[in-house]
Formats: C-alpha cells, sequence, structure tokens
C-alpha cells in the first residue's frame, strides 16, 4: 500500500502539473479536494479518472462513489488495490 | 481613418518584459495568484497572460471596452500535447486540460477572467496579417466610441513547429522568434510614450520592390506626408529594405527591426517603432514570408 500511495502521489504531481509540489509534501490522508489539502478542483477530478483507467484499468461504474474514493492519496490507493484489473 | 492613440505597450521576450521601452521585474506568481490557473498554463498562454495583465495594470477593469489578440499559430505546445494524446491514446481517453488550453483565444479569455473584464472579446488568427487584423478592429473599436481596448499578440515556437518549419524551408532568411505584445489603444493621447496610429493597409501575395514603393508613396500621399520625412522601420527582408532607402529621399535614417521570423512579428515592430522612433511620421513596412505584407503609419504625439 505504501509503494502504491508513494506512487499515486508522483502520477498526480506529473498529470496534475503540481510544480511546486514534492511526494513528500503531499499528507496521504488529507483532502485532495477544497481547502486543508491540495486544492483541487474538477478538471483535476477528470484528469484523476484518467490516471485510474490508463495506468489501473479501472472505471468508476458509480459516479455516486467518487466524492468517498476522491477523497485522498489514501482512499484512492484502497480503492485500486480493491479494484484493480490491470 | 481616424487617429488612434497607443498610450501602451507591453514586450516580453524570453524572461524580459518592458512597459514602454523599460525593462520592468515582475513576478507571474504576484499576477496570478490562483495557483491551480497557474499551474494549467502552458509557456506561451504565461507569456500572453503575464504581458496583457502587466499591460492592462492601472486601468479599472470596467475600463476596457474590449480585449482583441492576435496569433499566428496560437497555443502550439499545447495544441502539439493534445494531438498526440489523440494518437497515443488511440483517440480514447484524453485529458482536458491541453485541449481547454489549446484554443486560439486561451490568452484573450484568460485576462478577461483574471481581470473581470465582461466586454468585447476577439482573437484574430490571419497567419502573418493576424496583428495587422486585430490592430484594424481595435481602431474601429476606438472609433466607435470604445474607451480603452487591450490589443495584444503572441506567437511560440515548439520544436516540433521548428522542424515543421525548416523542412518547409520557411528559415531560408531569418531563424524563428517568438513572443508576446500588448497594447492599450483608445482616443486620447496621454504619456510620453503615445503615438497615433493614422493607418494601416495589408496585402498578400509577392509584391515586387517597385510595387512595395508605389503603394508606400500612395499611403503618405493620403495621409499628406512627404515619403522624405517618413522614419521607416523594416520589417522586411534585408534586400528590400536596402532597396527602399535607396529610391525613396528619405531624411531619416531607417532602422532596421527584423531579425526573425514569427506571424505577429508586426507587433514587435509596433513596440519598437513607438519607443525607439522620434520622427514626427514614422512608417513599419512588415513582411512575412514574402506573402503577406502591411504598411502601418504613425504620428507622434
Amino acid at each position: 500500500m505504501e509503494e502504491l500511495i508513494e506512487k499515486l502521489k508522483g502520477e498526480l504531481i506529473a498529470e496534475l502539473n503540481l510544480e511546486e509540489v514534492t511526494p513528500a509534501d503531499i499528507d496521504a490522508e488529507a483532502p485532495l479536494f477544497g481547502d486543508g489539502g491540495l486544492g483541487l478542483d474538477s478538471i483535476d477530478a477528470l484528469e484523476i479518472i484518467l490516471i485510474l483507467e490508463r495506468n489501473y484499468g479501472i472505471k468508476i461504474e458509480n459516479p455516486a462513489q467518487g466524492k468517498e474514493i476522491f477523497y485522498s492519496v489514501k482512499t484512492l490507493a484502497e480503492y485500486i488495490t480493491a479494484n484493480q484489473k490491470k | 481613418m481616424q487617429p488612434i492613440t497607443i498610450t501602451k505597450s507591453c514586450q516580453l521576450k524570453g524572461d524580459v518584459l518592458t512597459v514602454n521601452g523599460s525593462e520592468e521585474p515582475f513576478d507571474f506568481k504576484e499576477l496570478v495568484t490562483n495557483a491551480s490557473l497557474r499551474r494549467r498554463m502552458s509557456r506561451i498562454v504565461k507569456m500572453g497572460v503575464a504581458c496583457g495583465l502587466k499591460c492592462a495594470e492601472g486601468l479599472p477593469s470596467e475600463e476596457i471596452d474590449g480585449i482583441i489578440t492576435a496569433t499566428g499559430l496560437g497555443c502550439l505546445g499545447d495544441t502539439e500535447k493534445f494531438m498526440e494524446s489523440i494518437v497515443v491514446n488511440s483517440e480514447r481517453l484524453l485529458n482536458p486540460t491541453p485541449f481547454i488550453q489549446s484554443t486560439f483565444n486561451t490568452i484573450g479569455g484568460q485576462i478577461a477572467l483574471l481581470r473581470g473584464i465582461h466586454s468585447y472579446n476577439v482573437t484574430y488568427v490571419h497567419r502573418g496579417l493576424s496583428f495587422e487584423s486585430a490592430l484594424i478592429d481595435a481602431a474601429m473599436q476606438v472609433a466607435e466610441g470604445k474607451k480603452n481596448v487591450l490589443l495584444g499578440a503572441i506567437d511560440e515556437i515548439t520544436p516540433s513547429s521548428a522542424d515543421i518549419q525548416r523542412r518547409l524551408g520557411m528559415t531560408r532568411e531569418y531563424e524563428l522568434g517568438e513572443g508576446a505584445n500588448f497594447f492599450v489603444l483608445n482616443a486620447t493621447a496621454s504619456g510620453s510614450n503615445s503615438a497615433a496610429v493614422l493607418d494601416i493597409d495589408t496585402r498578400s501575395g509577392r509584391l515586387t520592390d517597385d510595387e512595395l514603393i508605389e503603394w508606400i508613396v500612395g499611403m503618405a500621399e493620403r495621409n499628406g506626408i512627404k515619403t522624405s520625412d517618413l522614419c521607416i522601420v523594416a520589417n522586411c527582408n534585408a534586400a528590400t529594405a536596402d532597396n527602399i532607402e535607396k529610391r525613396l529621399p528619405l531624411k531619416n535614417k531607417s532602422l532596421w527591426f527584423k531579425t526573425c521570423e514569427y506571424p505577429t512579428l508586426t507587433a514587435g515592430a509596433l513596440d519598437f517603432a513607438i519607443n525607439n522612433c522620434t520622427a514626427n511620421n514614422t512608417l513599419i513596412i512588415s513582411d512575412y514570408q514574402h506573402i503577406n505584407h502591411s504598411l502601418i503609419l504613425l504620428g507622434r504625439i
């Protein structure tokens, strides 16, 4: 899980062009969206959907689950671990 | 045409920003404080937005009645990224950001959003006459009573577009260039660097030196100016510039401008003319790839 969390941090930094952020700056349990975390927005959510589908072969079938899955790097990693096909 | 005044000119080339011809330091993070917006901006968007915001600085948003931009090739970096992802991902799962940022009007739109300017917002993409078309529109907007118009021109080089242009033989005479220029246009003269745009004309297709000289003489005549009183800013190839100087009896020494080639280089020549020509009347002669030509006649205020 720790390895996946670090990999995800790197992918988020690269894909979302988080120029001023390093993996160490990202708290795996902090919220990705809104205040108090990375402050990502709806366009970033689309980019994360693409990361999940392209890199892990995971398609989120139920959009209602999105808020829960995308809460933090840790929740993303847990969802990938439970659903990964690639 | 009714004279239109340019009251401010800004240029960004590389990391060097000039305002009315003088270098000014700037911090992009202070200009665009929203980190999410900043990290999505490609190089050309950052160049254009920084230059446009600096040019609009000091003007209340409600007094900017139009943002008119020009670009020959647009936001190439983002366009290439988007096109590449179409190929790499077999036309599926495309990232939204490069697509959103690849449109020609990204810079005009971003400036409007950042400054809350809800007025006329248009981008001209007319190859080597993009800036001239935007300037004509800006002049018409001011003539119709618009208070201030922010006029800009932006083009960038990317490695792949440079490669394509080299293979097409577009770099035989000049190396490729890039830059961002912005101007504030209005109907009132203010500031020591003000210049009036007295006339603009454009032509496309091959032009002989005889035709060019006839065109220059015609423009001077219709504006009641002797060609000998003109200061020429040569944004055309060296041989043509030499020929003009030999054949027209000019009192003022012509100023050489063209050192590179890109579709909106005329905007750079306009910035140069405003900030370097002291004669009462300046004529900018531009030529893009021997296909697109323009004459811009300026008056000193």
